[in-house]
């Protein structure tokens, strides 16, 4: 079983280097049979996930199935829907993640308190520009 | 009520509120349109989500209902 994996960074402006660096993690979603490779920003601060519309067009999921979800301030102007999927991290076990998914297009894909940080441990090294996480035990 | 009738309301407005309702207005046709403000635009994926607590007991509620019925 795997313990714990590390993860670099990733620059997202290379005019400003580690400046702009930003701890993404690369998964894979699952819904029903189809799945897709993506990659969510680690925020700490966001209270759930958040999906993209356009990556829930991808995995089949139907809008009008799901559950609203009320977002705040300028993100209530969009609205949003809950979302479950199966998320594979490198070799972990899958675990499954509840979504907003949202009908924001500028939205990028948000791994949140609810319910990412819920699922694994994080430890970041933001002077080493990487981070470590593990599973959580049920 | 008929814009004919609303107009003669409008002009007594003072200044300042001329100027509010505009801002109204145009916030409102940028909600219908679906359009985000330029100076918003960029700032919506993180504002507002590091206290949407309500959204996330959606979100624990959906979970929950996954482990009964998978993939509903």
């Amino acid at each position: 079983m795997v313990d714990k994996v590390r993860f670099a960074f990733t620059e997202v402006d290379p005019d400003l280097g580690t400046l702009s660096t930003l701890p993404y993690l690369p998964l894979v979603l699952t819904y029903q049979n189809q799945f897709i490779n993506v990659s969510g920003l680690l925020d700490t601060g966001s209270s759930v996930n958040v999906l993209p519309y356009e990556m829930g067009l991808r995995l089949g999921a139907v809008w009008d199935q799901r559950l609203s979800v009320p977002l705040g301030r300028n993100l209530a102007r969009f609205e949003a829907r809950a979302l479950v999927l199966t998320a594979n991290v490198e070799r972990f076990s899958p675990v499954e993640l509840a979504f907003a998914w949202t009908q924001d297009k500028n939205a990028p894909l948000i791994l949140g308190q609810m319910n990412f940080f819920l699922a694994f441990d994080v430890c970041f090294y933001r002077a080493e520009s990487a981070f470590e996480i593990s599973l959580k035990l049920a | 009520m008929p814009l004919t009738e609303l107009v003669p309301h409008l002009k007594e407005l003072s200044y300042s509120d001329k100027l509010l309702l505009l801002q109204f207005l145009s916030a409102e046709l940028l909600k219908e349109s679906g359009l985000v403000p330029l100076d918003t635009k960029g700032k919506t994926a993180s504002q507002g989500l590091h206290d949407s607590f309500e959204a996330a007991a959606v979100l624990a509620k959906a979970l929950a209902e996954e482990k009964v019925a998978p993939h509903g």
